[in-house]
C-alpha cells in the first residue's frame, strides 16, 4: 500500500462519524437513495416540469457535442436514476436522455451500464424513435470496447422484431467480430452476405480484403479492395433498386476507402505493378491523414520504376518536414539509395554517414536520449521517439558547429548561432518535460475511452496512471460526502435515511480500494515488461537501420572507386573523362550525340578559309 | 589532328543498378491499418506480459469505470435534491493564426472533469465544458487550452499552453455560471525571425441565478 492510499483510507476513517457506522451496511447504495428520495419527496417537489426538462436536454445536447461527457454522466445519470424525474412521463425525453447518456458513458468508458441502457431503447414497444441511432451506437459500443459476448445480447433484442437495416447491421458485426477472433472462414461466409446495397458493405468488403491477406490471397485481397473503392459511385446516388436515397455508407466510409487505396497500392507495389500502385497512391488526398504515408511509399515504387528524381523529391519532401516521422531512417536509408543510382556518390556516402551519426556514432546523442528517458517514461513512446530524434539532431548540430569553430575564427556571429542552438536544445528538452504532463492526461483519456485498443506497451504505465486517478475520483467523493455528512446531516430533517444512504455508499467504494491494490501489483509487472520489450525493440530497429548505412556507405566507395577506374582506362584508350565535362553536360550543353574537338592550334581543324 | 568522340562512360548506371537490387527492399511495408486477425485460443505473452492477463486487467477497470459512473450520478441526484446548487463552466475563445486551438481542458476541484481535443479553423469558438450539480461551498476550477504553432507539424503535440484558476462560491437553490473568456495575440516564432511571443488573457465571469 503505498502513501497516497494509506492517505486516503486515513482520510475516510477520519471522516466516518460514529453514527454512521451503526447503520445498516447494505452494500447496494442505490436502495438507501430510493428510501431517502421517498422521504424527501413528502417535503420538497421532486417532479421537473416539461419546460424544465425540454431546458436540460437541450443543454445536455450541446454540452455532448461540446464533448462534456462527464456532465452527461452527472445530469443524465441522475434522471434517469431518479423515479420521480418528469422524463419518466414521456418516452421522447426518456429515449433522447437516454440515448446520449449512453453515447457519454461509452466515451468514458462504462461499457456495461451503457450496454444495458441501449438495450432497452432496442427492445421498446413501441418502437423507439431512436432505436435506429441506438443499433448505430451499439455497433460502435462492440467495435471500441470489444465486448464481442455483447453481440448475442444485441441479437437476442433483435430476433424477432428486426428490419433489413438491422439484419444486414448484425451481419457485419458478427462477421467482423469473428474475424476479429480469427474464425476466418466463417467470418468470410458472413461478410459475403453482406449486400451490395448496404451501408456496411465497403467495410464488409475491406475485412474480406484483410481476411484473403492473412490467407496469402493477393489476387483475391486485390478484388476486395477494388470493390472497395469501385463503390464509391454508389455513395451519393440513389439506390434504385431499394427505392432510397444513400449519401453516406457510413461516417467511417471515407476513411475506409483511403485506407484501401493504401492497401491496393501496397499490394501493387509486391506483385511488382509499380506504375499501379503510384496510382492508387495518388487517390489519397492531401487531407487525409493517411497521405503523408502514401507519398512516402509511393517513393518505394518511383524508385522501383526507376524514377529516381521523382523518389529523391519526395524523400526530400518526407525528410524534410519539421517532425521526422517514425520510419525516417528508412526513409533516409532510400534516398541513399536512390542517389546511387543516380551515380551520386559522395551526396549517397554523405547520407549514409550522416545516418550513421544521427543513431549511432554522434557525440551527445546516447547520453541526450539518457539524460530525457527517466523523465519521460509516462509519455507516450512514439513522442518520445520523435521528441529524442529532434534532441539528437539539434545536439548533432552544435557539435557540428563546435567542430566547424574550430577550424575557423571566432566570430561574434558563429557564437551567437551556437548559443541559439544550446538555447533551443534546452528549450526542447523543458517541452519534454512539459509534454510529459500533457502526455499523460492525453493517454489517460485514450485509455478511459479504448482500454483495449491501447498498444500493449503502453499499457502499463496507464494502468497505473488509471489507478492514481481512480484513487483520487474516489478520495474526492469520499471527502465530498464526508462533508455533506458532517455539516448538514444533523440539520436534515431526513438524516438517517440520508445517514444510511451516505455509509452504503461508503462501503460501496471502499470495495474498490481492494480492487485497485490488485490493479496496482499488475500494472508495475506490465510496465516493467513493456518498458522492456520497448528497448528491445528500439535496439533491435537501430541496430538493422546502422547496419544498413554501413553497407550504403560501403557500395558508395566502391561505386566511387569504380568510377575512377574507368576514368583511368578511358584516359588510356584516349577518351576524354566524363568527370571533366560532367558540369557542362549537366547543364544541358552536352548531349551524347555531340562531338567533341579539342583545340590544338591557332585554328579549329575543320575551319573553312 | 586527333578527333575524341564523347561518349559517357561505361560505368554508367550499372555498377548502383547492381547495388539497387541487391538491396532494394523487395516491397512496400505490408498494409498497416487492416486489423491483424488474432490466431484463436492462443495466449500471446510478450517477454512474460501475457495477453489474457492484459484483457483481464482492462476488464477490471471497465467495471471500475462502470462503477464509478454510477456512484458519480446517484450522487450527484442526491446534490441535486437536497441543495439544487448547479455549476455551469463556458469557454469562450479566439485562438488567431497562426495559432490553432488543439485542446481544452477543465478542473473542478483538481478532478478531470473535461479534456477534449480539437481539430478546428474556426479561429473563435465557444465550448459549455461542464454543468451539473454540486455540493455548495468554495469549488476551485482550473482550465487549460492547449495550441498548436505553426511550426508544430500535423499529428505532433501541441506546444503552447495557456492556463486559469480560480475559485467560485456555488449558492444553494441557485445556478453558478462560470465564463472564461481567453483573448490571444502574439506571433510564433519562426526560423527568420527566432523569436516570437505568444500571449493569452484569460479572464472569468460569475453570474448567480437564484431558482
Amino acid at each position: 500500500m503505498d502513501f497516497t492510499h494509506l492517505t486516503i483510507v486515513l482520510a475516510v476513517m477520519a471522516i466516518q462519524p460514529q453514527t454512521i457506522e451503526k447503520q445498516d451496511t447494505s452494500p447496494d447504495p442505490s436502495i438507501f437513495l430510493q428510501n431517502w428520495l421517498q422521504k424527501q419527496s413528502g417535503t420538497k417537489s421532486s417532479t421537473r416540469r416539461h419546460d424544465h426538462m425540454e431546458q436540460m436536454l437541450k443543454r445536455g445536447e450541446t454540452i455532448y457535442v461540446d464533448g462534456g461527457y462527464q456532465s452527461i454522466i452527472h445530469t443524465f445519470g441522475s434522471q434517469v436514476m431518479d423515479p420521480g424525474s418528469y422524463i419518466h412521463n414521456v418516452a421522447a425525453f426518456s429515449d433522447n436522455m437516454l440515448y446520449y447518456l449512453a453515447g457519454a458513458l461509452i466515451e468514458r468508458g462504462s461499457y456495461q451500464w451503457a450496454k444495458n441502457i441501449l438495450l432497452k431503447l432496442l427492445s421498446r414497444k413501441p418502437r423507439s424513435l431512436f432505436r435506429l441511432p441506438a443499433l448505430s451506437k451499439f455497433t460502435q459500443l462492440i467495435l471500441m470496447s470489444g465486448h464481442h459476448e455483447y453481440l448475442n445480447d444485441m441479437k437476442n433484442v433483435l430476433q424477432n422484431n428486426s428490419d433489413l437495416n438491422e439484419k444486414n447491421a448484425l451481419l457485419y458485426l458478427e462477421g467482423k467480430i469473428l474475424a476479429d477472433v480469427g474464425s476466418l472462414q466463417e467470418a468470410e461466409k458472413i461478410l459475403i452476405s453482406v449486400p451490395r446495397s448496404d451501408r456496411f458493405y465497403a467495410a464488409a468488403q475491406y475485412v474480406l480484403g484483410v481476411i484473403a491477406l492473412e490467407r496469402n490471397q493477393l489476387d483475391t485481397a486485390l478484388g476486395r479492395f477494388c470493390s472497395v473503392v469501385d463503390n464509391q459511385a454508389d455513395i451519393t446516388w440513389a439506390d434504385t433498386e431499394h427505392a432510397r436515397m444513400i449519401f453516406f455508407l457510413s461516417e467511417k466510409s471515407p476513411e475506409i476507402i483511403d485506407n484501401a487505396w493504401l492497401a491496393l497500392g501496397r499490394l501493387r507495389h509486391k506483385k511488382g505493378w509499380y506504375a499501379a500502385s503510384i496510382e492508387a497512391y495518388r487517390h489519397i488526398e492531401p487531407h487525409s491523414p493517411l497521405y503523408e504515408a502514401a507519398r512516402y511509399e509511393s517513393a518505394w515504387s518511383l524508385a522501383r520504376l526507376g524514377e529516381n528524381k521523382a523518389a529523391g523529391r519526395i524523400l526530400n519532401w518526407f525528410l524534410e518536414k519539421n517532425e521526422p516521422r517514425y520510419d525516417w531512417p528508412e526513409a533516409t536509408l532510400l534516398l541513399g539509395r536512390v542517389l546511387l543510382a543516380e551515380c551520386r556518390f559522395d551526396e549517397a556516402a554523405g547520407v549514409f554517414a550522416g545516418l550513421i551519426d544521427d543513431l549511432d556514432r554522434a557525440p551527445g546523442s546516447r547520453q541526450a536520449k539518457t539524460a530525457v528517458a527517466p523523465s519521460l517514461q509516462e509519455s507516450q513512446v512514439s513522442d518520445i521517439d520523435r521528441l529524442n530524434t529532434q534532441i539528437v539532431h539539434q545536439v548533432l548540430q552544435t557539435h557540428q558547429m563546435l567542430i566547424h569553430q574550430q577550424s575557423e575564427s571566432k566570430t561574434v556571429a558563429m557564437t551567437h548561432h551556437l548559443v541559439n542552438l544550446i538555447n533551443s536544445v534546452y528549450a526542447n528538452l523543458r517541452t519534454a518535460e512539459v509534454l510529459t504532463s500533457m502526455l499523460a492526461d492525453q493517454a489517460l483519456s485514450t485509455f478511459q475511452t479504448r482500454p483495449e485498443s491501447v498498444p500493449i506497451r503502453q499499457l502499463g504505465i496507464e494502468t497505473e496512471k488509471l489507478t492514481g486517478k481512480i484513487q483520487a475520483s474516489l478520495s474526492s467523493l469520499l471527502h465530498g460526502l464526508g462533508s455533506v455528512s458532517n455539516n448538514d446531516l444533523q440539520a436534515d430533517m431526513h438524516g438517517d435515511a440520508l445517514a444510511a444512504y451516505l455509509n452504503a455508499e461508503r462501503h460501496n467504494l471502499m470495495q474498490y480500494y481492494k480492487k485497485i491494490d490488485r490493479l496496482q501489483e499488475a500494472a508495475k509487472k506490465t510496465r516493467k515488461a513493456a518498458g522492456e520489450i520497448r528497448n528491445e525493440n528500439i535496439s533491435k530497429k537501430i541496430s538493422g537501420w546502422i547496419r544498413a548505412a554501413r553497407i550504403g556507405e560501403i557500395d558508395a566507395m566502391l561505386a566511387k572507386k569504380q568510377a575512377v577506374e574507368v576514368e583511368i582506362q578511358n584516359l588510356a584508350l584516349g577518351l576524354y573523362p566524363y568527370s571533366a565535362l560532367k558540369d557542362l553536360a549537366e547543364s544541358g550543353m552536352l548531349i551524347e550525340t555531340m562531338e567533341y574537338w579539342p583545340y590544338e592550334g591557332e585554328q579549329w581543324p575543320d575551319e573553312i578559309h | 589532328m586527333v578527333r575524341s568522340r564523347w561518349e559517357r562512360p561505361r560505368y554508367s548506371l550499372s555498377f548502383p543498378l547492381m547495388i539497387w537490387l541487391v538491396f532494394m527492399p523487395s516491397a512496400a511495408p505490408a498494409p498497416r491499418n487492416p486489423p491483424k486477425a488474432h490466431a484463436p485460443n492462443v495466449d500471446r505473452t510478450f517477454n512474460q506480459l501475457s495477453e489474457s492477463e492484459l484483457k483481464k486487467l482492462g476488464r477490471d477497470q471497465n467495471e471500475i469505470r462502470d462503477a464509478l459512473a454510477r456512484i458519480l450520478a446517484r450522487v450527484t441526484l442526491m446534490l441535486q435534491k437536497k441543495y439544487d446548487a448547479r455549476l455551469s463552466v463556458q469557454y469562450q475563445g479566439e485562438i488567431e493564426i497562426p495559432f490553432k486551438l488543439a485542446a481544452i481542458n477543465l478542473y473542478i476541484d483538481g478532478l478531470l472533469v473535461y479534456n477534449k481535443k480539437y481539430d478546428t479553423m474556426d479561429p473563435k469558438h465557444t465550448f459549455t465544458l461542464f454543468d451539473s450539480y454540486l455540493a455548495p461551498g468554495i469549488h476551485t476550477i482550473k482550465i487549460g487550452v492547449l495550441a498548436f504553432g505553426p511550426e508544430d507539424p500535423p499529428g505532433s503535440n501541441p506546444g503552447y499552453y495557456a492556463g486559469c484558476g480560480t475559485k467560485v462560491y456555488v449558492h444553494k437553490n441557485a445556478t453558478t455560471e462560470t465564463r472564461f473568456i481567453g483573448e490571444q495575440k502574439g506571433d510564433s516564432p519562426n526560423r527568420k525571425k527566432g523569436q516570437g511571443v505568444w500571449e493569452v488573457e484569460i479572464t472569468s465571469r460569475f453570474t448567480t441565478h437564484m431558482h
